[in-house]
């Protein structure tokens, strides 16, 4: 009963076009970002599947239809959302462990560095050469 | 670094008590305590210690001139590239241990509060008692020290999580003046030791891998100069927060582990 009520809930050929002009608006602006260097591409991947995603649930209807009855939601627009929602949740999440990763590598890095640095203050220092620049040890 | 710097390789020496004890590194991690660090390197430099013993500061990023002033005293200093907070800095000190061939630790805080004199008693107590980890303890009887009411009741909080987790009363659970034995030590340069505070998770680690930790009493200050790290509204709360998550982790993963163990042929 449900699945007849969100058959003729289902987006508009005008709506299905707004989501595709946003989709390739938005694919374009990740390939720009990529371009000016500002994305790695194994980054960029995710994206693309999200935004393609988008693009295949609302153009299959009965893609559509079908999803939003299995979550129960009778306005496929809302499922839409409830979807992406969580789309963007996931991303969000796997950025923050990206961040908790790079920080202690940063950390780490920085730990190396200042014990070379130490080292190498000794060696100078054992073997009479004068050190250059800011010494970080003595 | 002077001659006696830790980057060389340190020789096994015999300790005052009889028992075979060796080169040790006495490492202070420091953050703007420009007033107190002299004092408080000529002090370590100036005790009669079971073994010999070379002095480190860590000068986390300090702005003032920490890192001259311990190097003026007669310490080594290890000076990181940037700031990154107090447990970073102990990692920093127990890495370069690492590399030096160093096994015994002492360790106290560069603000002053831990008082020098408190070292050879402590090392006593790691000799004596067989122990992993010796922490110097601020509550016993000849005590001055003060703690305030909210601390005291967190101390006690973590004191009786780690009693009911760890099975072992500790009764100053936040207290960085520590002498940290070779198996300890070996714990302590994993990975999971964590960048910002290593109070209660890091016993409670000890204490699930087997690790002995004794308890002995230590003299403590009051802060003469510079600022808490606990210092505001908003580090107390993230403290707190950062401290049961962080047991609870270290006690899951633990158990996980053994599980594991036990059950693999």
């Amino acid at each position: 009963m449900i699945y007849d009520e969100i058959l003729t809930l289902l987006p508009t050929f005008q709506q299905k076009l707004s989501v595709l002009g946003f989709a390739l608006g938005g694919i374009a602006l990740v390939v720009w970002m990529v371009w000016r260097r500002r994305i790695r591409e194994e980054h960029a991947l995710l994206w693309f599947m999200g935004l393609i995603g988008g693009v295949v649930i609302v153009w299959c209807d009965p893609l559509l239809a079908f999803g939003s009855s299995v979550l129960g939601i009778s306005l496929p627009a809302n499922a839409l959302l409830l979807v992406a929602m969580f789309f963007l949740y996931c991303i969000c999440l796997w950025l923050t462990s990206v961040a908790s990763r790079n920080k202690r590598q940063l950390e780490r890095l920085i730990i190396h560095i200042s014990i070379a640095n130490a080292q190498i203050a000794e060696l100078r220092a054992r073997s009479g050469v004068a050190a250059t620049g800011e010494s970080h040890a003595s | 670094m002077d001659g006696a710097g830790p980057v060389r390789r340190p020789r096994p020496a015999r300790g005052r008590t009889g028992k075979f004890m060796n080169h040790l590194l006495i490492l202070i991690p420091a953050f703007n305590e420009a007033q107190t660090i002299d004092s408080l390197v000529r002090a370590v430099r100036g005790l009669a210690l079971p073994a010999p013993a070379d002095v480190l500061v860590v000068d986390d990023g300090s702005a003032d001139a920490t890192a001259a002033t311990a190097r003026a005293a007669g310490a080594s200093v290890l000076s990181l590239v940037q700031n990154l907070g107090y447990g970073n800095a102990l990692r920093a000190g127990y890495e370069f241990a690492r590399r030096a061939g160093y096994d015994t630790i002492v360790q106290l805080d560069g603000d002053g509060q831990h008082a020098p004199q408190s070292i050879p008693g402590l090392l006593e107590a790691l000799a004596e008692n067989e122990a992993d980890l010796v922490i110097g303890s601020r509550f016993h009887a000849d005590s001055t020290y003060r703690v305030t009411g909210a601390r005291r009741l967190g101390q006690r909080l973590f004191s009786w999580l780690l009693l009911r987790l760890g099975g072992q009363r500790i009764d100053d659970v936040t207290s960085g003046f520590q002498v940290i034995g070779p198996r300890a030590f070996r714990l302590y340069l994993s990975d999971d030791f964590p960048s910002d505070y290593p109070d209660a998770n890091v016993l409670l680690f000890l204490l699930l891998n087997g690790l002995r930790i004794k308890e002995a009493p230590a003299e403590f200050r009051m802060r003469a100069a510079g600022v808490s790290m606990h210092r505001g509204l908003w580090r107390p709360f993230f403290y707190i927060y950062k401290m049961l998550f962080s047991m609870s982790l270290v006690y899951l993963r633990c158990r996980w582990t053994s599980k594991k163990e036990a059950q693999s042929p």
